[in-house]
């Protein structure tokens, strides 16, 4: 198929907010299918009261709260239905059209009478495109490639001011959006490269965030790159033994090192870098963290 | 004779070599599409002694065959086959379960020949190592689990119960496995003599579980079939805790 995903609860959680999902999209049975992945990252704080605001830390134990477990797992899936629209309708340039998708997810949500808070999540799926890969991305997160002739990975890491990401579902309200828009002031992206000596370049640039067109964006990787992976803000939370952070780039590195595309290759990989070498190293990540990869042979 | 390969067999497959020098042969990576599979070995004597049930055999392995592929994890299981007289032989090397067509298992058992029960056993686990460690590198979990089935006492192996030890032994400490479980299994056995060779084969090489039935009516080997599968099962829903399943009782 050449698309995985794999989701891993983080250690300081009592439950994953995270979620991703990988499949074919097939408008009829008789057409190949397109690959796709979709992962979501589900707020981990307390509710947030006004958007833009850093999430309050967890007060509660109560499992579940705020919902943004179910709230991600409805993201996840009204993408993926959304999805043949995406691909076969009208094309839009953000591949995805998000007030749609954050509003049959809102949907579900109330049929579960949720409030609209559960839906608190950010939104990144990747489709291959005949030998190419778009990817959309609403909210944080991690993007990745790897170049099929050098080998070479890079990555982009979008982060928002105030460690308020935005989710869609501040589309819900025009209210949300604009008070969203007055808390939180840039958007910083940090492109990555890793050299030919082993080193990496980076360079992190913050851009002031003043309209909703900033807040999703779209990728695209050409025929050059055969392995895009896309990744929620967990891949930047893991620490060593002694509680130090560990570099997004040398867990990339560790995501990138696979064997075997067929089937869960990334299922593989991450139980393979999750289970054995960060037991041996000591690391953990805390923070839930989703991998979705597609492959390009 | 049974028809285990076809022309995709080949083109689909690889040879590999273990540490005791045993060949065997294995289904490529670019066919394993899931995170993690255990490991099925499978030995049946077929030995001169075993002619008046040698169909019984057969049917005992078609429904191991068919009983782990009512299992849940039928999509994570790979099985090597194999059966033994004066040599062992190779039916199928380690081949997705849900391509295992019972049907091609009848005819397997070609009774006659001595009992080459050592150097089966040592090339069983051997394989089920070398073949893990194959997999692991390519960060697929996997443990393993070996049944042998046998009708009487070691004649003629070049390989002593040491080396079945060994080749345990070798097999834990490699962590190509997550675990390793091992059932010797006597039919048929009738003579006092037989059934003390075996339960000292047993201990002697470490294996795990040693199980023992006087007959090998149609009946009691279709016990065994069910036994078999169920350790089977049991073994494969045990990968990824860390450590074997609980011996399954007969």
């Amino acid at each position: 198929m050449g698309a995985d995903a794999v989701f891993r609860i983080g250690s300081t959680h009592e439950i994953c907010q995270d979620y991703g999902i990988s499949g074919l999209c097939q408008p009829n049975p008789s057409y190949p299918g397109i690959p796709y992945v979709i992962v979501s990252d589900g707020c981990s704080g307390g509710v947030v009261s006004e958007p833009g605001s850093p999430p309050p830390p967890k007060e509660s134990k109560e499992p579940g709260a705020p919902f943004t477990d179910f709230g991600s797992r409805f993201l996840v899936r009204a993408a993926q239905l959304h999805l043949p629209d995406a691909l076969f309708g009208p094309s839009t340039e953000l591949l995805f059209d998000e007030l749609k998708v954050i509003s049959l997810a809102a949907e579900m949500a109330t049929k579960c009478r949720f409030r609209a808070s559960a839906l608190d999540a950010t939104l990144l799926a990747a489709v291959r495109d005949d030998r190419a890969v778009k990817v959309f991305q609403c909210g944080d997160g991690v993007v990745a490639a790897r170049n099929r002739e050098t080998q070479q990975i890079s990555y982009v890491d979008i982060d928002f001011d105030n460690n308020a990401p935005f989710y869609p579902s501040y589309l819900l309200s025009p209210t949300s959006m604009g008070k969203y828009l007055t808390k939180c002031k840039s958007v910083t992206t940090t492109v990555g490269v890793k050299q030919e000596d082993g080193s990496w370049s980076t360079t992190a640039v913050e851009t002031p965030l003043t309209k909703q067109s900033q807040c999703a964006r779209v990728h695209h990787f050409g025929p050059e790159y055969d392995l895009v992976m896309v990744m929620t803000d967990g891949a930047k939370s893991f620490q060593d033994f002694g509680a130090q952070a560990v570099p997004l780039t040398e867990v990339l590195e560790q995501l990138f090192a696979i064997k075997n595309t067929e089937g869960e290759f990334i299922t593989r990989r991450c139980n393979r870098f999750l289970g054995s070498f960060c037991k041996e190293k000591g690391w953990k990540h805390n923070d839930d963290i989703s991998v979705g990869a597609i492959y390009v042979p | 004779m049974p028809k285990f390969g076809s022309n995709d067999d080949s083109q689909n497959q690889s040879q590999f070599k273990s540490t005791s020098g045993f060949h065997f042969s294995a289904v490529n990576l670019n066919k394993l599409g899931a995170s993690e599979y255990s490991l099925f070995g499978l030995a049946a004597d077929c030995s001169s002694s075993v002619e008046p049930f040698a169909k019984e055999i057969e049917a005992c392995v078609v429904e191991t065959v068919k009983g782990c592929q009512r299992s849940p994890r039928a999509d994570n299981m790979l099985v090597r086959y194999m059966t033994f007289a004066t040599r062992p032989q190779e039916q199928h090397g380690f081949r997705p379960l849900n391509d295992c067509h019972p049907d091609s298992y009848k005819g397997s058992i070609q009774p006659g020949g001595t009992t080459a029960l050592y150097d089966t056993s040592t090339d069983l686990i051997d394989s089920l190592a070398a073949y893990g460690k194959h997999l692991v590198q390519h960060d697929y979990t996997t443990n393993g689990i070996v049944v042998i089935i046998t009708d009487g006492m070691d004649v003629g192996s070049s390989l002593t119960a040491a080396s079945v030890k060994d080749a345990i032994a070798r097999a834990k400490m490699s962590e190509s496995l997550e675990s390793l479980v091992t059932i010797l299994i006597g039919i048929n056995v009738q003579d006092s003599r037989v059934s003390d060779f075996l339960k000292r084969f047993k201990d002697e090489a470490g294996i795990g579980q040693y199980i023992e039935a006087k007959d090998a009516s149609e009946k009691t080997l279709a016990k065994v079939a069910g036994f078999i599968s169920k350790s089977v099962s049991s073994q494969s829903q045990s990968l990824g805790t860390g450590g074997a399943s609980q011996p399954i009782s007969f």
